[in-house]
Formats: C-alpha cells, sequence, structure tokens
C-alpha cells in the first residue's frame, strides 16, 4: 500500500473508532405488555421515552425474548394463544400453538422449548418452538402459575396458584418428581443461575420460599418489613438475580416497592419507591439496569443497579405486566 | 321447555354474585373483583419527611389549603396539576422543607376521604345487590314451584315468569353499571401517587 494511501486509510479507522466510541455502547429497547390496553409499549431507552405501541392479541401478560433475541413471544391470554412479534419491524408475524389461557411461561434455552402455564387447564404445555409444534402437556397441579427452568435445562418448575406448591418436573420423563409446599399464591420460581437455589415468591403471604433444589425442601423464608405499611400490601411477585447471583431483586406489588435482598445472607439492604402496583422485571442486557412494570401508575421504573436507585418513570400503556429487553 | 330454559337463566344470573362472595369471604358484600382495600396507606406512595404534625394544620394554611383543594379535583388533568406543584415549589424558600410536606398531608388526607366515601358507597351497593341476589332467588325458587304444581294455572304462570325476567334484567344492569364504579377508587389512588411523586420530587434530598 502506498503510505499516503495507508495514512487516508489509518485516519478512516480512527473517524471509525472515534464515531463508535461517541455513539452510545448499546441501544436497548424494552418491550412491555399492556394488559387492559391489548397493546406492546416500545421504549427506546436511550432517550427514556415510549416512542412506539404494537396492537396484539386480548389480554397479553408473559412476555420471553426469542434464543436469538429477534421475537418475543407475548401470552394473548383470552386469545389462547401465544403471538411472535419480530422486534426489528415491530409487528405480529405469527403465533404458537399455547394451549388455553396461557399467563406465563418460560423458554428453555438449552433446547429452544416453550414451557407455557394453562391457568385455566392446569396442564403445562411445551412448544418445540423451531418446529411451531406442541410437543404436549404435563398435568400439574390447580391453576399453574409461574415456571423455571434449570441452568442445565434438566428441570422444569411450576408454581401451582391453588395448592401452594412448587412442582418438580424431570424434563426427561416429563414426570413430577417433588412437591414443594410454600407460602399462598405462588407467582414466580427463578433458579440462582448457578442452580443452586430455587427461590418462589408468594403474593398473599408476602414472603419467598428459598428452596434446595436436590432435597426439595424450603430451607429458608425471606419476609419483608416496609416501615409504615400493613403487612397485606406487601405481596412479593416479580423476581430477578444480578448475574453474579449477589443480589436479588423482588417486586412487591402494591406496596410500591422493590426489595433489593442480599442473596448469600437473605437480608433485605434496601427498599425502593416505584410505581404503583410493581409486578413484573427485567434487567438490561448489560444489567445496569432493571425494568418494573407498574400496573397502577401505567409506567414503568427504571432502576440504576449499582446505586441501587430509581432513576426514572416512563409512561407505558395500560396496566403493564411483562416486560423484556432487547439490544436493537 | 323454553320455561326450564329462562329459569336456568335466571339462576345462572345469580352465579357471579355467589361465586364473588365465596371469593372473598372477608367482606362477602363487596361488589368489585378488586380486593378492597378500605383505607390507603401514605407510606405506599411517600418516602419523604413525616407529615402527621400538619395532618391539622394544613387547612389553617392559605397558601396549602387552596392549591391542595385544586390538586385534588378530578377535573383538572394530572399533568396541570404536577406542573402547578412544580411551580408552587419555586416559589418556595427555606419553608420548602415544611409546605411540601404540609402539602402531601393535605392531598393524601382529601383524597383518602374521597376515596373512603366511594368505598362506602360501593359497600352499600354490595349490600343491595346481594339482597336482591336473594330475593330473585326465591323468586325463582317460586316459579319453580308453580310450574311443576299438579294443577298449574298457564296464566299465572307467565306472569310470574314475566316479572322473573323483569327483575332479572334490573339486577344484570346495575351488576354492569358497578363495573365503572368500582374503577373510582383505583383512579383516585392513581392521582393520589401521581401528586405525591411530584411533591416528592421537589423535595431537596430526593428530587430526582
Amino acid at each position: 500500500m502506498f503510505p499516503a494511501l495507508r495514512l487516508a486509510a489509518l485516519g478512516l479507522a480512527g473517524a471509525c473508532a472515534w464515531l463508535l466510541a461517541a455513539a452510545p455502547a448499546h441501544a436497548f429497547t424494552a418491550f412491555v405488555t399492556n394488559e387492559r390496553d391489548n397493546t406492546v409499549s416500545v421504549v427506546d431507552l436511550d432517550a427514556m421515552k415510549t416512542v412506539a405501541t404494537i396492537p396484539v392479541g386480548q389480554r397479553p401478560r408473559g412476555i420471553v425474548l426469542s434464543k436469538d433475541g429477534k421475537q418475543a413471544y407475548v401470552c394473548a391470554s383470552d386469545d389462547d394463544t401465544i403471538q411472535v412479534i419480530d422486534l426489528a419491524s415491530r409487528k405480529v408475524v405469527g403465533s404458537l400453538p399455547s394451549g388455553p389461557d396461557p399467563e406465563t411461561f418460560a423458554l428453555d434455552r438449552v433446547n429452544d422449548i416453550l414451557f407455557v402455564s394453562n391457568e385455566n387447564d392446569n396442564m403445562v404445555t411445551m412448544i418445540d418452538v423451531a418446529k411451531d409444534t406442541r410437543l404436549g402437556e404435563i398435568p400439574t397441579g390447580v391453576e399453574p402459575e409461574g415456571m423455571a427452568i434449570s441452568p442445565d435445562g434438566k428441570t422444569i418448575v411450576n408454581t401451582s396458584e391453588t395448592t401452594n406448591m412448587a412442582h418438580f418436573i424431570d424434563f426427561a420423563t416429563r414426570k413430577v418428581v417433588a412437591n414443594v409446599l410454600v407460602d399462598p399464591r405462588p407467582r414466580v420460581a427463578m433458579f440462582k443461575h448457578d442452580g443452586s437455589e430455587l427461590w418462589v415468591t408468594s403474593e398473599l403471604a408476602g414472603t419467598v420460599s428459598v428452596i434446595d433444589p436436590v432435597k426439595h425442601v424450603v430451607k429458608r423464608k425471606i419476609q419483608f418489613q416496609v416501615q409504615g405499611l400493613r403487612a397485606d400490601v406487601v405481596q412479593a411477585v416479580g423476581l430477578r438475580f444480578t448475574p453474579d447471583d449477589k443480589l436479588a431483586f423482588v417486586a412487591l406489588g402494591p406496596s410500591n416497592r422493590v426489595a433489593v435482598v442480599d442473596a448469600t445472607t437473605y437480608e433485605v439492604k434496601k427498599y425502593l419507591l416505584v410505581g404503583q402496583r410493581v409486578w413484573q422485571m427485567a434487567f438490561t442486557p448489560d444489567h445496569k439496569y432493571l425494568l418494573t412494570t407498574n400496573g397502577l401508575s401505567n409506567d414503568i421504573s427504571v432502576i440504576d443497579v449499582a446505586d441501587l436507585d430509581v432513576v426514572k418513570s416512563i409512561q407505558v400503556g395500560r396496566l403493564p405486566w411483562g416486560v423484556v429487553v432487547a439490544k436493537q | 321447555m323454553r320455561r326450564a330454559l329462562i329459569l336456568g337463566l335466571a339462576l345462572a344470573a345469580l352465579a357471579p354474585a355467589l361465586a364473588a362472595a365465596a371469593r372473598y369471604g372477608v367482606d362477602p358484600d363487596w361488589p368489585c373483583q378488586s380486593i378492597k382495600v378500605a383505607d390507603l396507606s401514605l407510606g405506599t406512595m411517600w418516602t419523604g419527611p413525616p407529615v402527621d404534625a400538619y395532618a391539622q394544620t394544613w387547612q389553617q394554611d392559605p397558601q396549602v389549603a387552596p392549591l391542595a383543594q385544586r390538586l385534588v379535583q378530578r377535573r383538572l388533568p394530572v399533568d396541570e396539576a404536577t406542573a402547578e406543584v412544580k411551580r408552587f415549589a419555586a416559589t418556595l424558600g427555606a419553608d420548602r422543607s415544611v409546605k411540601l410536606p404540609m402539602l402531601m398531608a393535605a392531598v393524601f388526607d382529601l383524597m383518602d376521604t374521597e376515596r373512603r366515601a366511594v368505598v362506602d358507597g360501593l359497600d352499600r351497593f354490595g349490600r343491595r345487590q346481594k339482597e336482591l341476589a336473594a330475593s330473585l332467588r326465591a323468586e325463582a325458587s317460586g316459579v319453580n314451584a308453580e310450574t311443576t304444581a299438579p294443577n298449574a294455572d298457564a296464566a299465572k304462570i307467565s306472569a310470574a315468569m314475566q316479572r322473573l325476567e323483569w327483575d332479572r334484567r334490573v339486577f344484570d344492569s346495575r351488576r354492569q353499571s358497578i363495573e365503572y364504579a368500582c374503577a373510582v377508587p383505583s383512579v383516585i389512588e392513581q392521582r393520589l401517587f401521581a401528586l405525591a411523586r411530584a411533591i416528592q420530587a421537589e423535595l431537596p434530598q430526593t428530587g430526582k
């Protein structure tokens, strides 16, 4: 290469590097299901505002990103279907055979299988996403609710709203291998990233049961007491762990608080005032922020994870329920 | 056949009321789907300094009292109300740490009182609806007995069934109209939360 040309090429490369440095490191977009509006709000997290609204089926609740992060699956509960949203075009491009009244689900990212909680059918439906087919159903407790998959993909956990149990299902045999009694109205179940514990939130009791997933016993109960609030407004719902499993965030429903829990000592470090009736949560892909859906104030709160502080509220549709964040 | 069908429909109309009563065992008269929350807690919306000291005094404050009365009016859009909070805060000096908690005490007091009146009204409605359900059930049983009687009077049965159908319609229309009323406590709670958030944002230690 001629020296002059090489210099020019270097200059161009330098300019590109500068441009890349000047641009935001990542552009993240949140997708929020609005249960009452039958829509999904699209929130630009650089601008921190809602930039689009996608019409979807009736009563959208659970939402999860596809394995490649290019699509989102949405439980349209009252339409008895799961809709597939293409995130780039922001359009519904298909549906999956969900079974009746799908409320929540979990994606097994090892096998690309979606496990769907069918609230009115007492079943968990398994869907092979790539083949767009229903693999079968597993009978569980009455009114199945939360779904969790162990990090190795071998154990599926489903919570039952009526029997107050976490059902452990062996994926290989598709059989329930253990039932663990938790507090009333279990909502969300989640494994730590290292698989060492399963946490289950209970809405009516306002507690978290920490379960040993090998012995199938509750090894610890975490309780929440917010100063100045009656116990009945402290209702545990959404749950998230930081990637290092050191902190857990628990959404406490109509207390309008998110509890920050040391996930090693189980001590509550802080209560953060977010929006009204806080329900589900999702991290941004860089785990810098945690978003909460607030069902009554119709907004999402943005929590700075390092500072443990609420930095922003962003209006979305009516009765926001679930949220995912994609790189866009 | 037709009579049996109408009777079946009438009894089916009672089912939601009975199911609701069974579900919320604590207060079976409560007519709404949402769980009854009789009173609001300030702690669900406020992490600022204590406001108890102003509960009895805000009415005497010439700035806070009229502002609070204006802010709680639901015809004033929330955006305008929150802008008004911001304007008020901008006029404050060293008294900011007193006037803003006092304003919070005032709007909470006014809106909690308003909300409690709505909840009491819904309670009364629920009790009346329950009484109506009981009388409708008794009426339906009476018609049923008439239709199965050995010497059934066709004209009498027809009149009784018309009456039953009419009463069922009244019951149903009351049940439908309650949906809007049931949303009012939440609407008040939403507005109060938005005002609390706006006031809190103007406090120096928590403002963002």
